[in-house]
């Protein structure tokens, strides 16, 4: 075991003695832990040990309290009370890097990885120690080796966005063992599995439990479980129902301790005209007859063969007048399945609406179609916060109330005002803007969309999550009274006894798959539960291509490819004009064509610090203005001193600007650009207010040792482009260029596995503005005055340079070396403009030209996204 | 009712407490713009003589056409660094296709904003439909218009003026207030009646607030944000034009100013920069405060230069007070916790 040495774990211990030590200590102890979210306590008092060695599984129901109970011991949420303690040494809340630090590490249920990245490079990532300098050969074979000591044959070359659903989930797992972690957090491991790979993954968890290491097994799925763990402790409510051994008790022992939530809830009655026959036939085949017969219970929704992002194939029914549920644990394809319904998730298959097939390219196609979905995310995806009752309520049928291109608001109030009272909205007026009413309520104006306007089928995901009792109690009434009207409802929720009460039958899904379908007869909680914490042996649906997430931050190409496509386009353009003008190849042009060039290679290498992190820096032109400005003050002339004092003082110039971009983003959660447009205002006034027009001397001394060459090359420009290149050894060679960059890609994921994201954007912005005071050195060299107006259109200039050198606009792309080749691509076609006599309007509009073309080019992951999603849906 | 609503969770506000509460957000630029005027009639009188007025009502509106357009593509989530550019170019096109007479005046702004729609077309096809990024696709536009505009104008002798209509009509006065005042007026209260009363105007409204949930909505996301853009050109070119008039021989230099006032007053109007609510009245009024503000330091004798401070400060203070916190402070946020609380 100890043949790996770089991957050892960080938490400092004396040599050999953890697996003893843990003998007296529990790996991992929570005590009274108690969590209060608003109005829900997730948590009321739970206390778990999980020994050294021990396979220590939690179950509970969806809402329970696992995932909190997950994120309290993982160091994500902060309990209100209670304590953590990871063998015996008290853990910190607010950041999983300190829970890391501790030894304990955590597998995500839906992952952490960074998608554009390679899987050796995400395993070098989790590792919590690794040498600094990483070359691809070594880390390659050392993450082959790591995954090979788990069992587990994953391609390390390949990009995780690439990989199938399954070796994701088992990447996920090597990544938490990496460390010789002392605990190991599981949150519903076997999600994307089939049966093999769930024994594969069992296999795995006891070896390593054999080692010490102890895991937290967080899991629904009974006879999993019970086949993995040693003790069991079963949640309901926050609550712990008991820790048992996993020896004496049997499935239905567990069931009954997991179900039986207090139920206060009512139900409307089901309606009587359906034909409760319905329900028993299965869906795929008996298609044909429910239309023929062209009875009220004709089949409204017909789903054949439906596959998409985690779930697939699904066949399912629905009939007119009839509620049907979507049951399952979370996280199995419920959510994205009614999406795919709707056209909100692209996905491939059959959906009719009343006979006819429907067009899934976009949620208003699916509605002209006749189908409307309600999302579950009512805050992000379905309310309009700030917009009143009314405005939310119409939106999706102003044309109701159009005359000619204007809004009746009469007409509208009156709907909505009718609307409102028939859901009982309890708001003081249809004015209030949404975001002051009570969940139940937000809820009820999302549903009055619905009464407003005439559909076949609604799709409602978690229609009362969040909401008060009374107000749920409405929202059945109203679905069930949508129901009578005739309309087909397809209600997913994670609360059994919601779907028990609600609906007239419910469709059970476990890994992607309808596993079986409860008729009303005998729908309880308890068979809902049972039904998918007991089905065993599913495999995994296939989801073709679909499976891996559409590369929406994958890495466009190599990173180098656009860099060489600029070299070959500057020798071009060099070469062309060499045959017109023979100035242009005169040793006296080319150096000034290279020093002319480093200041905006330099901005475009600062602009690339804030690139690769996802931020922007529009500062950087207006900061090398006012270096210039400033300089003509304190860098005219005088003894060394006196000048190595005033860099000293621009230097410090700069980081301070740094540090207030920085503080402005960071702290006060201003976007990048907009908090750099204030600093570049700002700096643009001082400038101008001290030198409103161009004065000042700066020392010629200066100038001549920033200008010195060697042949045509200038010093500087030869040092700046070794750094540049030295920097993209660091991005692309070294443990640090790979954490800044996986923070670019995917700052979630990299919190997640205990990087500082939020640290590398500090650091950026710092970097980017030391930068941009170089540039303004060598621009104050260049023109000698104090010239306040100079800097103006360069941190455009240096975000097009940086585009032309192939960073990504998102994040986590980006070359130093591609931004000065592109600074040194500009300035060619302004240098080359006069000698070929064309006006500087044809370098205006030729740099905008190839801005727009680079981005189009490089930055197509849109447009890629656009015919991908085009492709899937018939 | 309030007996129901104490067990229904957070109790619903009176309403008056919800319409102040609903207009929050756009408070302080009015608040700001009564105390500027308040500042400038006590501590300087010369700010508010009729002939300070009669030089800055113009230059105001410039400022307020032009933000408008910027705050129509800030709604969208994105920003517009185009502006500079069209307003400079149709101040060039307007010299080059009148040739300076009255005769082809009309087809002279007719064609100006035509090109004005025309650029914001473009940007709105490659940030709503190619889903570029909104500031390089802008910057990249307004660098050609630029260029394009430069090579116009070395075809003009540099004493070219508008059409002699133009230029008087840009300094005629109504109900003693230059009628280009006016003009910005009915323009800030066309684009208000475009997007609270029109069907086009509420679903553009509905995809600045929530983006995700107009598309999920059955909104045509692409297409709203596109027409952003384009009537936001259509402005800038008015805005241009009106410049062009009032200045009279428009230089290449006519719209640089535009680049930062525009943000800065959509900023203080209250617009939140991640996309969202936005009110024209309001943007009105912020431009009118950066106007006056501008003015008073000159009438303090401060260098002019110092307006662009003022700016930066403005952006920043307005994004830390931004509307959509203060009525999140002012509000109650139980409901938005009680949703996040996944358990």
């Amino acid at each position: 075991m100890s043949a790996h040495e770089d991957s050892r774990t960080i938490a400092a211990e004396p040599a050999g003695a953890p697996v003893r030590m843990e003998r007296a200590e529990p790996a991992l102890r929570l005590a009274g832990v108690f969590k209060r979210f608003g109005a829900v306590q997730a948590l009321g008092g739970v206390g778990i040990e999980c020994r050294a060695g021990e396979v220590h599984a939690i179950v509970g129901e969806n809402g329970s309290g696992k995932s909190t109970l997950l994120g309290v011991a993982s160091g994500v949420v902060v309990p209100d009370s209670g304590s953590v303690t990871v063998a015996g040494r008290h853990l910190r809340g607010g950041h999983p890097r300190r829970a890391r630090a501790l030894g304990l590490a955590m597998a995500y249920q839906t992952y952490s990885h960074v998608g554009a990245l390679t899987v050796a490079e995400n395993l070098v990532l989790a590792a919590g120690r690794h040498g600094r300098v990483l070359r691809r050969a070594r880390v390659e074979r050392w993450a082959a080796g790591e995954l090979a000591r788990l069992g587990l044959d994953i391609d390390v070359s390949a990009r995780v966005a690439g990989l199938s659903l399954a070796d994701r989930q088992f990447l996920e797992v090597a990544k938490a063992l990496l460390d010789r972690p002392r605990v190991v957090l599981l949150d519903e491991p076997t999600t994307a599995f089939g049966p093999e790979e769930v024994a594969r993954l069992h296999e795995l968890v006891l070896a390593q439990a054999e080692h010490g290491v102890g895991f937290l097994y967080v899991s629904h799925r009974l006879p999993e479980v019970l086949g993995i763990a040693h003790r069991v402790t079963v949640l309901r409510d926050g609550r712990s129902e008991g820790t048992y051994d996993a020896a004496d008790v049997g499935e239905s022992d567990l069931l009954a301790l997991m179900i039986g939530r207090p139920v206060e809830l009512a139900f409307p009655p089901r309606a009587s005209t359906t034909s409760p026959t319905a329900a028993d036939e299965p869906a795929a085949g008996g298609s044909t007859e429910g239309r023929s017969d062209a009875d009220s219970s004709a089949a409204a929704l017909l789903v054949r063969d439906l596959r998409g992002p985690g779930f697939g194939p699904i066949a399912l029914e629905v009939r007119r007048g009839e509620i049907v549920g979507v049951a399952g644990a979370d996280g199995n394809g419920q959510t994205e399945l009614l999406r795919a319904v709707a056209g909100v998730v692209p996905a491939t298959g059959e959906v009719a609406c009343a006979g006819v097939p429907l067009d899934r390219r976009s949620p208003r196609r699916a509605l002209a179609g006749g189908v409307m979905f309600l999302s579950g995310e009512r805050l992000r995806e379905s309310l309009f916060p700030v917009a009143s009752v009314r405005a939310n309520a119409t939106v999706s049928v102003l044309g109701r109330f159009a005359r000619l291109a204007f809004v009746s608001r009469r007409e509208e109030s009156r709907a909505v005002t009718a609307v409102a009272a028939e859901l009982k909205v309890r708001t003081p007026s249809i004015e209030q803007p949404v975001r002051f009413l009570s969940g139940g309520n937000q809820q009820k104006v999302v549903l009055s969309r619905l009464f407003l306007r005439d559909v076949a089928v609604l799709v409602v995901d978690e229609p009362t999550q969040g909401v008060d009792v009374r107000s749920r109690f409405e929202i059945y009434e109203a679905l069930r009274g949508m129901a009578d009207l005739g309309l087909a409802v397809l209600v997913k929720s994670s609360d059994p006894v919601e779907l028990a009460g609600l609906c007239d039958r419910v469709a059970v899904v476990s890994r992607g798959r309808i596993t079986e379908q409860i008729p009303a007869a005998e729908l309880s909680e308890e068979r809902i539960v049972g039904a998918f914490v007991q089905t065993r042996d599913v495999a995994r649906g296939e989801n073709g291509d679909l499976a891996a997430e559409p590369g929406r931050r994958a890495d466009g190409g190599s990173w180098w490819f656009p860099a060489v496509v600029l070299a070959v386009l500057t020798v071009l353009a060099g070469a062309f004009t060499a045959t017109r003008a023979d100035a242009f190849l005169s040793e006296f042009n080319l150096n000034s064509l290279l020093l002319s060039a480093l200041p905006l290679a330099l901005l475009a290498m600062g602009q690339s610090h804030a690139l690769v992190v996802g931020e922007f820096d529009l500062s950087v032109g207006a900061l090398a203005g006012f270096v210039v400005v400033a300089a003509s003050f304190l860098l005219d002339g005088g003894p060394a001193p006196v000048i190595g004092a005033g860099l000293l003082a621009l230097f410090g110039l700069c980081v301070a600007t740094g540090g207030v971009n920085a503080g402005l983003t960071r702290l006060l959660g201003i976007p990048s650009i907009i908090a750099t447009v204030a600093t570049l205002s700002v700096l643009q006034g001082v400038a101008l207010t001290l030198r409103p027009t161009p004065g000042g001397v700066i020392d010629i001394g200066l100038s001549d040792l920033l200008s010195r060459s060697a042949g045509i090359v200038p010093y500087a420009f030869a040092g700046t482009a070794l750094l540049a290149v030295g920097l993209d050894f660091w991005l692309r060679h070294t443990r640090g260029g790979l954490i800044v960059r996986a923070c670019g890609y995917d700052p979630g994921s990299a919190v997640r596995i205990g990087l500082r994201a939020g640290r590398a954007r500090v650091v950026a912005l710092l970097g980017s503005a030391v930068f941009a005071g170089a540039a303004g050195l060598f621009l104050a060299a260049q023109v000698g005055v104090g010239d306040a107006r100079i800097g103006g259109t360069l941190a455009l200039a240096s975000i097009a340079a940086a585009v032309l050198g192939g960073a990504g606009l998102s994040g986590g792309r980006g070359s130093f070396a591609g931004a000065v080749l592109g600074a040194l691509f500009l300035t060619l076609i302004v240098n080359a403009l006069p000698m070929l006599g064309w006006s500087s309007a044809v370098g205006d509009i030729s740099r905008g030209a190839i801005t727009l073309l680079a981005l189009a080019l490089f930055q197509g992951g849109a447009i890629a996204a656009l015919v991908r999603r085009r492709r899937a849906t018939p | 009712m309030s007996q129901h609503s104490r067990r229904t969770g957070p109790a619903p506000l009176s309403l008056p407490t919800a319409r102040v509460l609903a207009a929050a957000g756009f408070l302080p630029v009015w608040l700001l713009l009564a105390v500027l005027v308040l500042a400038a009639a006590v501590l300087a009188q010369g700010t508010l003589s009729a002939t300070s007025l009669g030089s800055q009502l113009p230059l105001m509106t410039f400022l307020a056409i032009a933000a408008l357009g910027q705050m129509l593509v800030v709604m969208t989530g994105g920003i517009d660094l185009s502006v500079p550019g069209v307003m400079t170019m149709v101040g060039t096109v307007l010299l080059g296709v009148s040739g300076g007479t009255d005769d082809r005046v009309l087809v002279g702004v007719g064609g100006c904003l035509a090109l004005a729609a025309a650029v914001g077309l473009v940007n709105g096809l490659l940030v709503g439909y190619a889903g570029l990024n909104p500031l390089v696709v802008t910057l990249s536009t307004g660098q050609i218009v630029l260029g394009v505009t430069t090579s116009l104008r070395s075809h003009l002798a540099n004493e070219t003026a508008v059409p002699p209509l133009m230029s008087s009509l840009a300094g005629d006065r109504v109900l003693g207030a230059s009628l280009v005042f006016w003009l910005g007026a009915v323009l800030t209260v066309l684009v208000a009646v475009l997007l609270g009363r029109t069907t086009t105007g509420r679903r553009f409204q509905a995809v600045g607030a929530n983006r995700e949930a107009a598309w999920i909505a059955g909104i045509d996301v692409r297409r709203h944000t596109a027409c952003g853009y384009v009537l936001a050109g259509l402005l800038y070119g008015v805005a241009g034009l009106l410049l062009a008039a009032f200045i009279r021989t428009p230089t290449l230099e006519a719209g640089a100013p535009y680049l930062l006032g525009p943000i800065a007053a959509v900023v203080i109007a209250g617009a939140s920069l991640a996309g969202g609510q936005a009110s024209a009245l309001s943007t009105w009024a912020a431009a009118a405060a950066l106007a006056l503000l501008t003015q008073m330091l000159q009438v303090f004798g401060l260098p002019s230069a110092l307006q662009y401070v003022v700016f930066g400060c403005v952006i920043a203070a307005g994004m830390v007070v931004s509307g959509d916190r203060i009525a999140a402070v002012a509000g109650h946020r139980t409901t938005v916790r009680a949703t996040r609380a996944e358990t």
